[in-house]
């Protein structure tokens, strides 16, 4: 008797397996007063960009600067390396990844409905604290509309990508977190700072390109066509999954 | 059904499991070594969960690790407690029964948790249950998709006597429809009682095979360490070595320590010795009934 879980199937079953898992109080307190405190700090930034009688243009500069700043530099990796990283991470840790590791279940599905779940979990605490914050920090003035569009763009496709690197970084290494701030702040956040090769090997050069070109605001770098930028952050992701479910293959379960 | 040939699984420095060989086919068949013998490891590798470092297993006929549906006709309890706490005992078991791509996996759940005698409706989430309930799920999960192997890491732990009775009940049940079900222990009282086949592993090698009356002779073979209490022990000492019971005596200055190649002859003896010797006899305990020492004179006369 030969029997399997058909692919789709499989993705959702882990999904609604563990998008339960990942989302714990804990998280949603911390990651969610981190997301409010970036829309306080927009909304101030804005009040005062408003009484120093700002012109609109510089006003959305600003607002891109600070989305792009607080949100897709801080927020959009942090969140979706908590998440990512524990997604299989932590099943891999206390023992429960064996119960989705030995079934009959191919485990591209499984490294997908694992990365959902995070993107998931990861997506509202991202794309609305960046969204909110940014169009706040604007002013509220003609043209953040486009800009809240650009953040949620690139927030959202942020969040995935990471997500995706970071589910491979949570099967890769023991306390991923820590790896993961590493690479966060010492590479994303310093990358973009050294030269154009080394900010094309960081995922924030591509997000802010797509906070940019659909925001429709220049604030003063050299910006990837929206088609680079959505085809890297794609690849980024789809590579990432395929690499955790080799892996996944791979491991010594516990 | 099960053949494992000449596994072995090295970490790092570690040899877990050492040149192990054996077959297993369908009925109970128990895994007994104490603690850090390789149990856990060894099923492991035969679940696939991680690969021999050498040798082959085969569980029917087929590489768990490499072939994903010979992975759905295996069942495993593994040691670890873990589960996915936020949900309820159905929900869990519910979503092995569809990982295991049951058709009906509700209904599947409900039967394997009425086998594990848990409560299909409650619906408190399986953090807040005892470690034996933990395990009942555990197995529920394990049995929900009727598999052909059961492979089940110490199932019994945290179990009141009644459900150890239940269960081990459940697996001969389960061995007489013509399953495979290999489950370890470390606990010699459970092993006579899971009976059939047993398999002991100490120190990462097979150190004894047969059934539960043959490995308790070759148990029964080995001298035993019995401390004996009386009044006058160098009067009963000479008397123990004189009927020839006694293989080696040690006197103390109220008790005796007689080592003994035939432990039943000399509980039969010790009363009637004593009361013929009208000595006062006031306790007799065995120095050398833990497990660890069957397990080290197993692996030594090995």
């Amino acid at each position: 008797m030969s029997r399997h879980v058909p692919r789709l199937r499989a993705a959702v079953l882990t999904y609604r397996v563990l998008v339960r898992q990942v989302l714990t109080p804990g998280r949603l307190a911390a990651l969610g007063a981190l997301g409010a405190l970036m829309i306080l700090v927009g909304w101030l930034v804005g009040v005062a960009a408003g009484d120093r009688e700002s012109d609109a243009a510089q006003m959305l500069r600003d607002g891109a600067s600070y989305a792009d700043g607080f949100g897709l530099i801080i927020i959009v990796p942090i969140v979706a390396l908590v998440f990512g990283s524990s997604v299989l991470g932590e099943t891999r840790e206390d023992g429960t990844l064996v119960y989705l590791w030995l079934r009959p279940m191919n485990r591209g599905p499984v490294v997908a409905g694992a990365a959902a779940a995070a993107a998931t979990a990861a997506l509202p605490l991202t794309v609305v604290p960046t969204v909110l914050g940014g169009w706040l920090a604007a002013g509220r003035v003609a043209g953040s509309a486009d800009l809240a569009w650009g953040a949620a763009a690139a927030a959202g496709l942020g969040t995935a990508a990471y997500s995706s690197l970071f589910v491979l970084v949570g099967l890769l290494v023991r306390k991923p977190i820590m790896w993961g701030i590493g690479y966060v702040l010492l590479w994303e956040g310093l990358a973009v700072g050294l030269g154009d090769f080394a900010a094309r090997l960081s995922l924030r050069g591509y997000t802010r390109s797509v906070l940019s070109q659909i925001g429709g605001i220049d604030y003063g770098f050299d910006a990837h066509t929206t088609a680079t930028a959505l085809i890297v952050l794609a690849a980024v992701t789809v590579v990432g999954l395929a690499l955790a479910a080799v892996r996944l293959n791979r491991l010594d379960v516990a | 059904m099960v053949h494992v040939s000449g596994v072995s699984k090295v970490f790092g420095d570690v040899v877990a499991v050492s040149d192990v060989t054996f077959s297993v086919r369908a009925g109970v068949t128990a895994l007994l070594g104490p603690n850090g013998a390789g149990k856990s490891t060894l099923f492991r590798v035969m679940c696939g969960l991680t690969p021999p470092t050498k040798g082959t297993v085969r569980v029917l006929g087929c590489d768990a690790r490499r072939d994903r549906d010979a992975r759905g006709r295996i069942g495993l309890v593994p040691q670890q407690d873990g589960l996915f706490d936020r949900l309820s005992a159905l929900g869990f078991v519910t979503v092995a029964a569809a990982t295991e791509a049951v058709g009906e996996p509700e209904r599947a759940a409900r039967r394997a948790l009425g086998v594990v005698d848990l409560d299909a409706d409650d619906s408190r989430p399986v953090a807040g249950f005892s470690k034996g309930m933990r395990q009942r799920v555990k197995l529920a999960a394990a049995l929900v998709h009727d598999p052909e192997v059961l492979i089940l890491d110490e199932p019994l732990t945290g179990l009141d006597p009644v459900q150890r009775r239940r269960m081990i009940e459940l697996f001969h049940g389960l061995g007489d429809e013509g399953r495979c079900v290999l489950v370890s222990s470390h606990v010699l009282e459970e092993v006579a009682r899971l009976g059939s086949r047993i398999l002991v592993i100490a120190q990462g090698r097979l150190a004894a095979t047969g059934d539960y009356r043959e490995l308790r002779e070759l148990m029964d073979d080995r001298p035993h360490r019995i401390r004996i209490a009386v009044d006058r022990p160098r009067q009963f000492a000479a008397a123990l070595v004189e009927s020839g019971t006694a293989v080696g005596v040690s006197v103390g200055r109220d008790s005796l320590v007689v080592d003994t190649l035939d432990v039943d002859r000399l509980g039969r003896e010790v009363a009637p010795l004593a009361q013929r010797l009208e000595v006062r006899l006031s306790r007799v305990a065995p120095l050398d009934e833990d497990l660890e020492s069957v397990f080290r004179y197993l692996v030594e006369k090995r």
